[in-house]
């Protein structure tokens, strides 16, 4: 029996819930996992395992802006964002000394890793996409990540390798010669499983992503959801507000839904409406869903870049919150076939553990 | 210091001082510009604007190149 550090970033739930399988499994073969995060992570994770130890873990200040200017916001926050890597480190490092651990699992936290014990990192982005103005900065982050990646046993992607069914597109994959020699591509990993249950529900509009933007696009939304022709249910994602209310007889919105909640609305959902997180696009997938439509957050130009790439390759249909029109804009998403067939978590998450997992822990 | 807190201190005064030379480069440049343009230097003009024409095509063409063949 081994003892694992996990450590996600706390930017929105996706880094937690991704890896919500791949605790379950080292859980199932009796290895013991203490988690390292904060915020709504962290709280998400200790109601999903009470039975794992957990360290409160500050991490990073999100870089998100009221505005599409990621990339100013994010160049003017490198400071703050650098005293937190420092402390990060020196808490680790303190984490470290209590503790034994043979093996460490960061999922995108940068510091989070050790000379002495190995560690994985996991990610899909190994290529960050920027507008092609800024093409110098997208080829520097190339080396840059390939830099990062040397403090790194192994790099875990949670994608399929490239080609027809690679779900992040050029964002996970590797640049031969460089990125690709740690890169390990596990297949999408996602917490929200498929069930049996009927798909009675027209619509599912999942407001969520980091504020101020959520905000933003429940305004734009909320005025435009009796437009849908059929019923619906949207999910605010405000924790804050226990608040459900009536449209109209077939329209309701929640301001909050747990997440078994939000698994039981995914699977009755024949389109859902959402941003294109890359961690909301591995639940899709998961669940097989054909129709649906995104609305990328502006400015994170990950999101942006996913919405250009499915709807190149006819998966589905993505429009900016800026030009959102649901009545036009619900007919053509129907027209997209969605994302095709992959090998879903269960079996890639075994993978995951019997090739890679394993050999650290056994 | 941490190895990885310093590279970070270091990759921060490599970005913000690239940033201040590119904005004084390109203030400096405006100004001559400007006074070129005021005292009816058509030499500094055309050479400078031929420069930079060039300079922002193959900036714009590189990038576009890049994508097409899938590197960016």
């Amino acid at each position: 029996m081994a003892q694992v550090l996990l450590s996600p970033l706390s930017w929105g739930l996706g880094h937690a819930t991704r890896d919500i399988p791949i605790i379950r499994t080292l859980l199932d073969h009796h290895h013991d996992v203490t988690i390292a995060a904060c915020g709504d992570a962290l709280s998400v994770l200790k109601s999903e395992f009470p039975e794992c130890s957990f360290i409160e873990f500050p991490d990073y200040p999100p870089p998100y802006s009221t505005s599409r200017f990621f990339i100013p916001k994010f160049i003017a926050s490198l400071p703050r964002m650098q005293r937190a890597l420092a402390d990060e480190r020196r808490n680790l490092q303190r984490i470290l000394e209590k503790n034994r651990y043979d093996l460490i699992i960061s999922d995108n936290r940068v510091g989070v890793y050790s000379l002495k014990i190995p560690t994985l990192f996991v990610t899909h982005q190994i290529h960050y996409h920027f507008p092609l103005m800024f093409w110098p900065i997208e080829i520097s982050a190339i080396y840059a990540n390939w830099y990062l990646f040397h403090n790194f046993d192994r790099v875990i992607v949670p994608d399929n390798p490239p080609g027809v069914t690679s779900l992040a597109g050029k964002l996970s994959r590797p640049v031969a010669g460089l990125t690709d020699k740690k890169v390990f591509f596990c297949g999408i990993l996602s917490s929200t499983p498929k069930t049996d249950s009927e798909q009675d529900l027209d619509f599912l509009v999942m407001i969520s992503g980091p504020e101020p933007q959520r905000t933003r696009l429940e305004e734009i939304l909320t005025p435009m959801l009796s437009d849908l022709d059929g019923s619906t249910i949207a999910l605010l994602g405000s924790p804050q507000k226990t608040l459900t209310r009536s449209v109209s007889d077939r329209c309701t919105i929640i301001s909050y839904a747990t997440m078994q909640e939000k698994v039981r609305l995914m699977n009755r959902a024949k389109c859902v409406i959402c941003r294109s997180g890359y961690t909301s696009m591995m639940e899709l997938a998961e669940l097989n869903k054909r129709h649906g439509l995104f609305i990328p957050t502006p400015g994170q130009t990950e999101q942006e870049y996913l919405s250009n790439y499915y709807e190149k390759m006819g998966w589905f249909y993505s429009k900016s919150q800026y030009h959102l029109d649901l009545a036009h804009d619900i007919p053509r998403a129907m027209t997209y076939k969605g994302f095709p067939s992959m090998p879903k978590t269960r079996e890639n998450v075994e993978r995951l553990y019997h090739e890679l997992l394993a050999q650290y822990l056994d | 210091m941490d190895d990885m807190v310093a590279q970070g201190i270091g990759a921060i005064i490599l970005i913000y001082g690239s940033l201040i030379v590119i904005f004084l480069a390109v203030l400096s440049f405006i100004i001559h510009f400007w006074r070129a343009l005021v005292s009816g230097d058509t030499g500094f003009i055309l050479w400078w604007g031929a420069i930079i024409l060039i300079s922002v095509s193959l900036y714009a063409g590189c990038g576009l190149l890049l994508r097409k063949f899938g590197k960016i």
